[in-house]
């Protein structure tokens, strides 16, 4: 075990460490079951336009 | 506190909407991430401004544990302060390195990454249609437009990326995201400078998006499918414009119908777009959730 976590953190050295590395991080699959009356539906939130400066409204 | 930034009927309502985030997981909605659509902290997205998107979307993003995924916007590009040493989205004459300091590696993370803001991520890898999320730096183009033309940085990335089965695997349902609508009956109306851009998004086959998500005008408005040069076409691409997030929305409540090309317009609520995503059938789902949870305008999109 030892000797894995070894290999695996000189691995992880060696990507960080290489200037050409290309960040590849696909998002995970869930792996909790969906919400949304188990339709299998997930869901993205859209929004721009948001934040005046220091004005907060309570609810 | 500025005078402009007081809580009215149509302004400075971000943790209202912010609360929908909460919301939403409460109701049972399986949230995997937040797209910010630009213009995410007024009025220059500098590091100090930003206490105030941190203390209600930061903090609503926070508690999801969801991804998000910011784009810049002209507000954001509007930064006065000096640029720090080392700060990526610097371009001499203007910087969003607010923006960059608060999101930190967000925008420059994803299956795909030009290292300047635009960048794609990859949701439900290995699922039967898995969601592809395509985010581009536009905002600076407002000061720059060259950077927004054909054979540009942002549309050369799109294309890679569109074009890229990595980023964009043939089965994905495909979501483009960025600040400024090319295509807008309301305030800003249409952008030509954006428009390089939007062609370049109808690239051949399966690649083509399926929805674009852009902000800019203060309200939510969805377009038909729409070809190249802004024209209803069956086979076009269906715009969304979800800039109703807080600062402010354009007017009161209008219930005509809307103008030009647009297909359905809330021009006086608070809200979020819900993009519902069915991996399995390769369907998206959009709707305006308002501030006060109505969901308004839901149309059904199957992905190419």
């Amino acid at each position: 075990m030892r000797r894995a976590a070894a290999v695996l953190t000189l691995v992880a050295l060696a990507a960080a460490c290489d200037p050409a590395a290309t960040p590849s991080v696909p998002e995970p699959l869930p792996t909790h079951e969906p919400g949304g009356g188990g339709t299998g539906e997930r869901v993205l939130l859209a929004v721009g336009d948001i934040a005046c400066a220091r004005a907060i409204r309570s609810r | 506190m500025r005078p402009g930034d007081q809580v009215t009927v149509t302004r400075c309502h971000h943790a209202g909407t912010a609360a929908l985030v909460g919301d939403l997981a409460a109701a049972g909605d399986d949230l995997v991430g937040v797209v910010l659509l630009g213009d995410t902290q007024y009025e220059q997205g500098r590091d100090a401004e930003y206490a105030s998107f941190d203390e209600t979307w930061g903090r609503a993003i926070d508690r999801a544990s969801v991804a998000t995924l910011p784009a810049t916007g002209n507000h954001e590009y509007a930064d006065p302060d000096p640029a720090p040493p080392g700060c990526r989205l610097d371009d001499g004459a203007q910087h969003a390195c607010g923006f960059e300091r608060y999101f930190g590696e967000a925008p420059f993370t994803g299956t795909a990454t030009d290292g300047h803001a635009s960048y794609a991520r990859l949701f439900g890898r290995g699922a039967r249609h898995p969601l592809a999320v395509i985010v581009l730096d536009v905002g600076r183009c407002e000061q720059d437009p060259a950077a927004c033309a054909a054979g540009g940085p942002v549309a050369t990335f799109l294309v890679r990326a569109l074009h890229d089965p990595a980023v964009n695997p043939p089965s994905a349902c495909t979501v483009l995201a960025w600040h400024q609508a090319p295509w807008s009956d309301y305030g800003h109306g249409d952008l030509a400078f954006v428009g390089p851009v939007w062609r370049a998004a109808f690239v051949a086959g399966g690649a083509r998006p399926d929805l674009v998500l852009n902000g800019h005008d203060h309200l939510y408005a969805r377009m038909p499918a729409l070809g190249p040069d802004g024209q209803a076409e069956p086979d076009g691409i269906v715009q969304v414009i979800a800039g109703a997030g807080g600062r402010e929305v354009v007017g009161l409540p209008f219930a005509g119908d809307p103008p030009g090309r647009t297909a359905f317009a809330d021009t006086g609520r608070f809200g979020v777009v819900r993009v519902g995503w069915d991996a399995t059938r390769g369907r998206l789902a959009t709707a305006f959730v308002t501030e006060d949870g109505d969901a308004v305008d839901p149309q059904r999109i199957d992905c190419r």
